[in-house]
């Protein structure tokens, strides 16, 4: 999710001489053999750094789309590098859609982001399975403004996060369609 | 990202800290010597420059100086107001540096940006630093840690979890005088020549820095990102508390609250077992106790000498204008996941007595949030004692009705969650908490 980007970033701006981003063609695309998705557009997929797929058009700090499939009891959503590195707040399968929300946004907030605001938190549909929907916004340390849409599910007591941050000034606008296709086209597999 | 790298005087230390523990209690004379303590503002004009290696009779700081080191290799005279260094110096180099971190400051995506709360830390600065305040800038930045840092130019760092650790103006005051101290001083400069002074030996004598533990240090940014010239001397420590302990007695706040601040962060740290992950501002500083000890000695100094005079600790100042962030800033700190020292943060803002009802809620958030065996029990307990001990949060009925769903109460849990929605209409969870509710009651 983006609440890794900052960090992530990093880290790919460091190691990106010996790894190798992969092309995401437009079409259907299967999700780590646990939903597929239709994207109308490409994207490169990062190289993978712990949980779920992260895409993006533009790079990183502009714009992002994340997947965090499958998340099962006692796993946080975010576990940054290192042993001494604290992970984030923990999943757990009891808890109700809004504990849910608070767990994302304490990740978010742990994880670097600063003046976090939200909009109405709405109920939402991934796929075949009731969850949440919820626009946000965030800075960055350094004072970039970004936006964001997640949805959210919990499916056979494993979590699903989809999420989509751009840039406020155009980058969030720029790729915003082809993420609700994708959202719209979800399938679980 | 954390203000972790930004060069600075610190009170302390840096994550390369090599702040040498505490001060050491001198076996010689702590009386008073029989110098008068002058502890007016003269002290810090401009024709009163009390240079720490300028043993001079007048030199106010004496009084309160027991220790008699007399070695400062560098004759260093205060900063002189209103001045910056000549753009052929070192020291240029080091404010041309931190002129530019300085700049990203204004537009930190951390920085707390509230007028009032702004305005009353660095009227306080101003207050303190006398005829220093123009040279002086402060920043709020948004962290839960305990932490205040003064760069070589004047611009002072004060982070959220200061602010929510403080109790009154006084103690905060201990920390803002002691940070105004480094920059009159010109502490970041002398480390700096100081290491300078070490590399180059060491070169000379053909033994590599790095190869010393020394770090590199060719230029003024290496050594500022490598966060030596924030590593202080106890020499400096010592001079930036006693500076601090006066402009704070001058102030006609109580001195005796820097002791007492410094006893609650060493009880807060204790707390947790691994004691470098639980304090970043007492890691750095291990030997807390003693510099207990020396603040204590050096305010009865201070109320010995202004025998008479009456003390403030600006508790009720600080509050009014602290009360209305201090539940975003205990949000930040719950969030960091350090239950132990969180827990005794709590138990010492409790027992210090401002709206313990606010306390007792976030007593149940920690265990909430952790979720382990029993926890979600003793969270309802603390509920329980927020509600009688006065207004609580309307966060609370949220919480609470949240436990109660977890712990199969499903009708407290509506009564509860009914009561957060008419508190809080406007709730952006409103929508989700409606359907919550309606789940539970159709069962």
């Amino acid at each position: 999710m983006f609440v890794r980007t900052v960090a992530v970033c990093l880290l790919v701006l460091v190691i990106s001489g010996c790894t190798t981003y992969k092309l995401v063609p437009a079409g259907q695309v299967d999700v780590e053999g646990m939903f597929t998705v239709e994207t109308p557009v490409t994207w490169a997929k990062v190289p993978p750094h712990g949980h779920g797929e992260l895409w993006t058009s533009d790079g990183l700090r502009l714009q992002a789309v994340e997947f965090l499939p499958g998340i099962e009891d006692g796993e946080p959503l975010y576990d940054p590098p290192g042993d001494d590195a604290d992970p984030g707040p923990e999943f757990s399968s009891a808890m109700a859609l809004t504990e849910i929300v608070e767990l994302f946004f304490d990740t978010l907030k742990v994880s670097g982001a600063e003046n976090v605001a939200y909009d109405v938190i709405q109920p939402a549909m991934l796929d075949d399975t009731a969850g949440f929907r919820v626009a946000f916004r965030y800075s960055l340390s350094d004072g970039l403004n970004r936006k964001g849409i997640v949805v959210g599910a919990v499916r056979d007591d494993r979590l699903f996060i989809v999420s989509y941050t751009g840039t406020e000034e155009y980058y969030f606008d720029k790729n915003l369609d082809a993420f609700e296709t994708m959202l719209e086209s979800l399938k679980f597999t | 990202m954390r203000f972790r790298l930004l060069p600075s005087g610190t009170m302390t230390g840096t994550i390369a800290g090599t702040i040498v523990g505490g001060f050491l209690l001198s076996a010689c004379n702590l009386a008073k010597d029989n110098q008068e303590l002058n502890l007016s503002s003269a002290h810090l004009s401009s024709d009163a420059l009390p240079g720490h290696a300028v043993v001079r009779d007048d030199d106010p700081y004496r009084a309160l100086d027991p220790w008699e080191t007399g070695y400062d290799p560098y004759s260093f005279a205060d900063i002189k107001p209103g001045t910056r260094p000549d753009i052929a110096t070192d020291e240029a180099g080091l404010w041309m540096l931190t002129d530019r971190m300085t700049e990203q400051l204004h537009t930190a995506g951390n920085r707390v940006r509230d007028e009032e709360l702004n305005k009353y830390i660095s009227d306080l600065v101003c207050d303190l630093s006398g005829p220093y305040c123009a040279d002086t800038r402060t920043f709020i930045i948004r962290v839960p840690l305990f932490n205040a840092t003064m760069m070589p130019n004047g611009t002072m760092q004060v982070w959220t979890g200061l602010l929510l650790r403080v109790h009154n103006e006084a103690q905060l005051a201990a920390v803002l005088g002691h940070e105004t101290g480094h920059f009159i001083r010109r502490h970041s400069l002398q480390r700096k020549r100081d290491i300078t002074a070490k590399t180059n030996a060491l070169a000379f004598l053909g033994i590599a820095s790095a190869a010393a533990g020394v770090p590199q240090v060719s230029d003024i940014a290496g050594m500022v990102a490598a966060g030596t010239i924030q590593a202080f001397s106890r020499d400096h420590e010592r001079e930036a508390d006693i500076i601090g302990l006066s402009l704070l007695a001058e102030a006609g706040l109580d001195p005796d609250e820097g002791a007492k601040l410094w006893e609650n962060l060493v009880r807060e740290t204790d707390a947790q077992e691994d004691r470098q992950r639980g304090n970043y501002f007492l890691s750095t500083h291990p030997a807390g106790e003693e510099r207990i000890a020396t603040l204590k000695t050096l305010s009865g100094k201070l109320h010995e000498k202004m025998a008479g005079t009456g003390y403030d600790t600006g508790r009720s100042r600080y509050l009014s204008v602290i009360s209305k962030h201090r539940g975003s800033f205990l949000e930040d700190e719950v969030r960091r996941n350090t239950f132990e020292t969180t827990q005794e943060l709590l138990n010492i803002l409790y027992e210090e007595g401002h709206n313990r009802a606010e306390i007792r809620y976030f007593q149940g958030e920690i265990h909430r949030r952790r979720g382990e065996e029993n926890d979600f029990e003793t969270a309802l307990e603390h509920y329980a004692l927020a509600e009688s001990e006065g207004t609580p949060p309307a966060e609370l009925y949220r919480a609470r009705g949240l436990v109660n769903r977890r712990l199969g109460d499903t009708g407290a849990a509506v009564v509860d969650l009914e009561r957060y929605l008419s508190l809080v209409p406007e709730s952006p969870e409103r929508a989700l908490i409606r359907a919550m509710i309606n789940d539970m009651e159709q069962g």
